[in-house]
């Protein structure tokens, strides 16, 4: 028997703005808006209001990180628990790359508000970016399977608390990467519990597989600058995507002798319009199977490593049939792709 | 010099390619253009002709304006036309 994903849970903060409130909000001159109306992106939500935003210090910006993403990662959990008992949780796998608090790390922090177990193991995910909940959904699999305990994927990322003041803005020396990043990424959380249950609805994670390729580890991450982080995010990133991301998929639909016409349901990480076009043109999926993820890029935005989680959660609305397999992408710095299939079956 | 010889020069330098190499039917996608090159060639195109703008009453390339914008001919004639509209 395979580990399945029991619940999933999502939130977003209480500040939302239309693409256009933000593309003024940052005061970047007039013919930057293509950018902002073209990366299929209506809305979004942050953590704090974008003017507080812009005028934090690195320090208040991981302080405010550490107040927000608890109470968001605590509303998450408690949707994604649905009341289960939070002492039945064997594991929690925290992952962000947008804070960084020096420790006690947050799923301590997790545990007081929550009510934990004090045996709960513990393992914290940093800086894996975008493609975080990969890793995550991948050691709550392994731990499931060791350990036959459920275990909880938490990812919280409130990427509007890395703004990084531009001067001049935007920066051409940078190439334009802040711009880039300020028209796409925004806030959320979501939780996924993985264990055993015999309810075809709940997907049973079949197969997993991951592809790194480091001569692309330039093109996607933070750096420091001037005491901050500061966004790398090249033009290439929309081209690379699918470069790391195909062999992962490939990998995991060998194994079980499937092809992409044979995958009902796809849940791509929402990184970008342009992201989902490559990643959909070199997998050759059809337009209609892209809807799930580019509404999440639609109404949310590049949410980071918690994409995934968004659109997961969406899914589980829809008009399932049991059997259908679906397929889980992931992608981030590294550069590394993620694939995860599943299968709704008991 | 002509509207299509300083056009033609702007698109050159801003996306990197030789004059000659530029034929009229050519897009700027093929160009090698992404999103980011045709807001820089648009801003080039605001600085190189923002008299000729003004005189036609324009603030700049309206956003509607420059999506229309999709090859060398268009750009030619969308700047042709800005100077006629300036001179009436």
């Amino acid at each position: 028997m395979k580990p399945k994903i029991l619940s999933l849970g999502m939130a977003v903060p209480a500040w939302r703005y239309s693409q256009r409130e933000v593309f003024e909000g940052l005061g970047y001159p007039r013919p930057f808006w293509r950018i902002f109306r073209d990366s299929g992106i209506e809305e979004r939500h942050f953590a704090v209001p974008m003017d507080v935003a812009r005028g934090l210090s690195w320090q208040e910006q991981q302080e405010r990180y550490l107040v927000d993403a608890l109470a968001l990662s605590e509303k998450a959990i408690r949707q994604c628990l649905d009341g289960r008992d939070p002492k039945s949780i064997g594991c929690l796998v925290y992952g962000t790359c947008t804070g960084y608090p020096p420790g006690p790390a947050m799923p301590h922090h997790l545990q007081r508000r929550l009510g934990f177990g004090p045996s709960t193991y513990y393992l914290n995910i940093s800086a894996q970016g975008c493609e975080s909940g990969f890793p995550g959904i991948k050691r709550a699999y392994d731990y499931v399977v060791a350990n036959q305990e459920p275990a909880l994927v938490v990812n919280c990322e409130l990427c509007s608390l890395t703004y990084y003041p531009e001067k001049p803005n935007p920066d051409p020396e940078n190439d334009y990467e802040c711009l880039r990043a300020n028209a796409v990424f925004a806030d959320a959380a979501c939780a996924a519990l993985v264990g055993f249950d015999d309810d075809w609805r709940h997907p049973t994670i079949l197969e997993t597989a991951t592809y790194t390729d480091t001569d692309y580890l330039d093109d996607l991450g933070y750096v420091w600058r001037d005491g901050r982080l500061r966004v790398q995010l090249s033009r290439r990133v929309p081209d690379l995507a699918p470069v790391v991301v195909k062999p992962a998929v490939d990998e995991v639909l060998l194994r079980h002798k499937l092809l992409i016409k044979d995958i009902a349901w796809f849940v791509i990480h929402a990184a970008g319009s342009s992201v989902l076009d490559n990643i959909r043109d070199a997998l050759g999926i059809p337009e209609e199977k892209m809807k799930l993820s580019r509404d999440t890029l639609a109404h949310y935005g590049n949410t980071s490593s918690t994409s995934v989680g968004l659109t997961g959660k969406r899914l589980m609305q829809e008009q399932i049939k049991q059997g259908d397999y679906m397929l889980m992408i992931n992608v981030g710095p590294g550069m590394t792709g993620g694939a995860t299939l599943g299968q709704f079956v008991a | 010099m002509t509207v299509q010889d300083d056009v033609v020069k702007v698109i050159a330098k801003e996306l990197g390619v030789e004059e000659r190499a530029l034929k009229p039917e050519a897009t700027f996608k093929e160009l090698g253009a992404d999103s980011l090159d045709l807001v820089e060639l648009v801003m080039a195109f605001e600085e190189r002709f923002g008299k000729e703008l003004a005189a036609a009453g324009m603030e700049g390339i309206p956003d509607r304006d420059a999506a229309k914008l999709l090859t060398v001919k268009d750009a030619v004639a969308y700047m042709e036309a800005v100077l006629a509209k300036g001179k009436q």
